[in-house]
């Protein structure tokens, strides 16, 4: 209370005033850090042929990739290609599904998804292949290779939160819950939902989850389709009569081929008249529809155009991309400058 | 304590006064970027290999090589990536420029920033120039006069770095104003597969053939050409009233039906509009010269003779090149857009207009003494004279417009 009554108004005044004076200087604090951007650009790092392939004698049509603890998964026609995503070294080829007494040929392997511990194969002879990531053998298969049984073919595959997406030939997405897949389960399983991709072909389906969407790369449709997980699930048996249609964004003029969401990207390929694009989008911006890119090469450093890239998978800098039609997987080098805005 | 307390404020005030936050110091702060010089392209060290494209004693298999000689009529300056580390500058004009500014924009940065800075670039000239962020870590000004400091980049995927150009030069002005962005080229199949048909060029027309394409596509640009040909049959009626008659023929633009009886395929307002812009969409055109009866236009192809290139366009004679490109756009005889048949059609109406802004002095190019191509006898088949414009004092567009009308 005493030390109130000493300060009169006087003082107060004179004491507003001189911290006037202390904090006037505004400019002394000003900002004159640059505000930063990332450029980001690809360079070669390595590639892929027949030739690293076991006797080197075999060939490389490379379809659906996968990258899963630090090893790189190809299909290449009727085998699984394993490698090592550091070294590139060959580690094995996977021809046949193995349990028990069971072996299958595995045949025309178009997709590949793997999701806690299991490998998930999508064979166009309609059938879908479920490995153990470890020890490669075969934990259950769904459908029985006959297109008019559980899959109209089998075109591409996710899994991702207990959810398997397979895309058939047809317009249509079968969705499973990974639980439905045991070791005892019965090949031919009742899909909990259906999804309509409005237009269908032969050819590879990419497609990946993300913040709670499955995003397919509609190449046919021309755009990328939007399904929001939780719609599905709400809908699905409903789904299972009138397939959910997807939510496409007016697209640019080019036609997507595959998408991918890496650790930090959208990774996707696209196609505009000659061309083959590999594109790269904020996730967040992607799945918002967004579609500023932050990275559209359709070569490296202006030579080695881009064939026809099916699938792309992420290891920290590197990006594998499947190219089709030069019989590759092309390893391409993520570089960072920095643009620097001066405030001046 | 009290007296203690006022010492300390007096001081603080005094320290406040001399050491307080001056000028000088904000101004030490802020950065100070280190520029680019700028570029006189008419003195380039050999690095850059400079050249100067279509002289006359040039071979003409260059001007014939399509890879090598093309250009969009919007962008006679032409900026293109070479490799993953250099451009290539083209000027595809018979006058130079100055003061071109060449900006480039990155993906993921939304600012385009200053590279190189011409003080200078003569007619026809070619070189070569490192892309300077390839180089090293440098400064850029940024259109707002700030700087964006950009480090190394190794080089550059095909299209990842877009070149765009600025320049306070007024003929750069009016080269920014073709909305055409036909890409123009030379074919040499046309007289190599009927030679006398079609006769060889070289690099004296080439130069005359590029000035009247831009003037042309310029022309196709203009307001007043635009409002003129999207009301034809305003424009048909004045002629008529102008000459005391009924209006002669069609009463507006048609395709190309036989025209049987006075019976017209006459096009929607809506066809027209999209008509016009056909004539300024990015089709190719070949650009050729005939040697025959008859000059030719089809597909790419838009040919005329050697005069209409040599002296022909510097005085608006622009009736068969009208009629040959309208050709090349799809239009047959029986269409007033290519033919002057039945009362007048689109090359009349185009001649002049063309003249009208020769008179102008609006056009791209007006003066014949930037090629004097007449002179160059050892490269003609002809003999000329210096082309010397008049006017027709009844030209429709100049009783109509008076002198007005340029296009600023």
């Amino acid at each position: 209370m005493e030390l109130i009554n000493k300060i009169n108004m006087k003082k107060l005044l004179f004491l507003v005033l001189l911290l006037c004076f202390f904090t006037n200087c505004s400019k002394d604090s000003y900002d004159i850090e640059p505000t930063n951007y990332d450029y980001y650009y690809p360079t070669d790092n390595a590639v892929i042929t027949a030739k690293q392939i076991g006797d080197g004698s075999g060939t490389l049509d490379s379809k659906g990739i996968a990258i899963a603890n630090e090893q790189l998964y190809v299909c290449n026609g009727d085998v699984l290609e394993v490698f090592s995503a550091v070294t590139l070294a060959h580690i094995k080829t996977i021809s046949s599904y193995t349990k028990g007494d069971t072996t299958i040929p595995l045949t025309q392997l178009s997709s590949i998804s793997i999701d806690k511990g299991r490998i998930y194969l999508g064979s166009t002879n309609s059938r879908l292949f479920v490995l153990d990531e470890n020890t490669f053998l075969g934990i259950n298969t769904v459908g029985n290779g006959q297109w008019w049984q559980t899959f109209v073919h089998v075109f591409g595959v996710v899994v991702k939160d207990g959810l398997v997406f397979v895309k058939e030939k047809n317009n249509i997405i079968k969705v499973f819950e990974t639980s439905q897949i045991t070791d005892t389960s019965n090949w031919n399983l009742a899909p909990i939902a259906k999804l309509n991709t409005l237009k269908g072909s032969t050819e590879i389906y990419s497609m990946d989850v993300f913040s709670g969407n499955l995003v397919v790369a509609g190449r046919d449709a021309k755009s990328y389709l939007y399904y929001n997980i939780a719609n599905i699930k709400t809908n699905a048996a409903n789904s299972l009569i009138t397939p959910i249609e997807p939510e496409i964004p007016p697209f640019l003029s080019t036609k997507p081929v595959s998408v991918n969401f890496s650790t930090n990207w959208a990774v996707t390929t696209e196609t505009s008249g000659d061309l083959n694009y590999v594109s790269l989008y904020s996730k967040e911006d992607f799945i918002n529809q967004k579609y500023s890119q932050v990275l559209n090469a359709s070569d490296i450093m202006g030579q080695n155009p881009f064939g026809n890239i099916v699938s792309t998978a992420q290891l920290n800098d590197r990006i594998f991309l499947s190219d089709n039609s030069n019989k590759t997987i092309r390893i391409i080098k993520l570089n960072k400058s920095t643009i620097a805005e001066q405030k001046n | 304590m009290k007296k203690n307390n006022y010492f300390f404020a007096l001081f603080a005030l005094l320290a406040g006064i001399t050491f307080g936050c001056s000028d000088q110091e904000t101004e030490r702060d802020l950065y100070q970027p280190n520029y680019q010089a700028s570029i006189d392209a008419s003195e380039l060290p050999k690095g850059n290999r400079p050249m100067t494209m279509f002289e006359d004693e040039e071979s003409p298999s260059k001007m014939y090589n399509k890879t090598d000689r093309w250009f969009r009529v919007n962008q006679p300056l032409q900026v293109i990536q070479k490799g993953k580390d250099s451009v290539q500058i083209s000027l595809y004009s018979p006058v130079g420029l100055t003061d071109v500014k060449i900006y480039a924009k990155l993906p993921n940065y939304e600012k385009r920033f200053l590279i190189y800075n011409f003080t200078k670039i003569p007619a026809f000239h070619r070189s070569f120039h490192k892309i300077p962020l390839t180089e090293g870590k440098n400064d850029y000004e940024l259109e707002t006069g700030n700087t964006v400091t950009i480090d190394q980049i190794e080089g550059f995927s095909s299209g990842a770095i877009e070149f765009s150009v600025e320049s306070s030069d007024p003929l750069f002005q009016k080269f920014k104003k073709i909305k055409s962005s036909h890409l123009v080229q030379f074919s040499d199949s046309y007289h190599i597969n009927e030679l006398g048909k079609f006769l060889p060029m070289n690099p004296v027309l080439a130069k005359e053939a590029i000035t009247m394409i831009i003037n042309y596509s310029y022309a196709l640009s203009h307001p007043v050409y635009y409002s003129t040909f999207t009301n034809y049959d305003q424009y048909k009626k004045d002629q008529a009233t102008l000459a005391g008659t009924a209006v002669n023929g069609a009463l507006n633009w048609h395709g190309n039906a036989d025209d049987a009886n006075g019976t017209y395929d006459y096009f929607t307002k809506d066809e027209i509009e999209k008509i016009y812009w056909n004539y300024l969409n990015n089709r190719t055109v070949y650009l050729a010269m005939v040697g025959g009866d008859a000059a030719l236009g089809g597909g790419p192809l838009a040919s005329q003779w050697e005069s209409g290139y040599v002296t022909g366009h510097w005085l608006g004679e622009m009736s068969v090149w009208s009629h040959e490109y309208s050709h090349h756009i799809g239009f047959g005889h029986s269409s007033n857009l290519a033919n002057s048949g039945e009362g007048g059609g689109q090359q009349g109406m185009l001649t002049h207009f063309y003249k009208y802004l020769i008179y102008l002095n609006d056009l791209p190019f007006t003066d014949p003494e930037v090629l004097k191509s007449w002179t160059k006898t050892s490269y003609l088949a002809e003999t000329y004279k210096k082309p010397v414009f008049t006017i027709n004092p009844k030209n429709p567009f100049l009783l109509k417009y008076k002198g007005e009308g340029k296009w600023n």
